[in-house]
């Protein structure tokens, strides 16, 4: 039994983490939340096979979890990353920088526009999965969607201006 | 070929942070004191009952028991055999005059 437990875990905490990470900004609730799904899962919450897949169901209780602590808190965290997030970032500063920036434009999304920007972008989910586990019609995630990249777009106009200076620099030089 | 997204590569420059090996840790730990805690529960499980509902279910055990007592039936006894248990003039028999006779000798 531990090892089919195990299986699912490790075949879904990655995903899970990163979502909950990038939603509420904390290593700290990530790791809380994570595990929780987890636990739910074990005690037997209602999951259907017939109806949805795994993951879909537990980016779900996922979701469920981090809204709960939003609501909580009153306030999406703000807490700066943790030390394993910067260290792999520290021998690039200009890198570190564009993420910071990109960072700080998804956190600025309402909450449900910046879950459907991270299960779009990040986890690579279809519309259709993202629906499932957000409980609305594909048009409402498709709606969410637009509105935030339109708002990322004009926050992060610099990043891709620059970026695309930067290719074209590169293909003019080739 | 899929049409090129800037915003989509300029958002992927975020990079997540991964959970760590003793993060694996604390979550078998807490899935193996989750399960002990299942068995655990199993066995100090108590239910609610309301009171009058203990009542009830005390009365109809008590009728059921006072019904079977009553429908307690006697041995059937065959027939011709009459059995008199009376202590009243019992004179104790010489041995050996002791006899077994039937209700049609006895009307004789």
């Amino acid at each position: 039994m531990e090892d089919r437990f195990l299986d699912i875990y490790r075949a879904h905490r990655t995903p899970l983490f990163r979502f909950v990470w990038r939603m509420t900004g904390s290593v700290e609730t990530a790791e809380d939340v994570t595990q929780e799904c987890f636990l739910a899962l074990m005690r037997g919450a209602a999951f259907d096979e017939r109806q949805s897949q795994l993951r879909t169901y537990l980016f779900g209780v996922a979701r469920h979890l981090v809204f709960r602590r939003l609501r909580i808190s009153g306030r999406e965290t703000d807490e700066p990353t943790d030390a394993r997030d910067t260290a792999d970032a520290l021998g690039d500063l200009l890198s570190m920088e564009r993420s910071e920036q990109v960072r700080h434009a998804v956190a600025g999304l309402p909450p449900l526009q910046r879950e459907a920007i991270i299960l779009f972008e990040y986890e690579d989910l279809p519309l259709e999965s993202i629906a499932a586990i957000t409980g609305v019609q594909v048009g409402a995630v498709k709606a969410r969607l637009q509105r935030a990249r339109e708002s990322l777009r004009r926050q992060l106009s610099p990043l891709i201006a620059h970026s695309e200076n930067a290719r074209s620099e590169k293909r003019s030089c080739s | 070929m899929t049409e090129r997204d800037p915003l989509g590569e300029v958002l992927r420059e975020w990079q997540a942070v991964e959970p760590g090996p003793a993060f694996d840790e604390r979550v078998l730990l807490a899935y193996r004191a989750e399960r002990n805690t299942l068995w655990h529960r199993m066995w100090r499980a108590r239910i609610s009952v309301p009171v009058p509902i203990v009542v009830l279910a005390a009365l109809v055990l008590a009728a059921l028991v006072f019904w079977y007592r009553l429908n307690i039936t006697a041995p059937a006894v065959g027939a011709g055999i009459v059995t008199q248990v009376d202590s009243n003039g019992f004179r104790a028999l010489p041995n050996g005059a002791a006899r077994v006779i039937s209700v049609r000798d006895l009307h004789k």
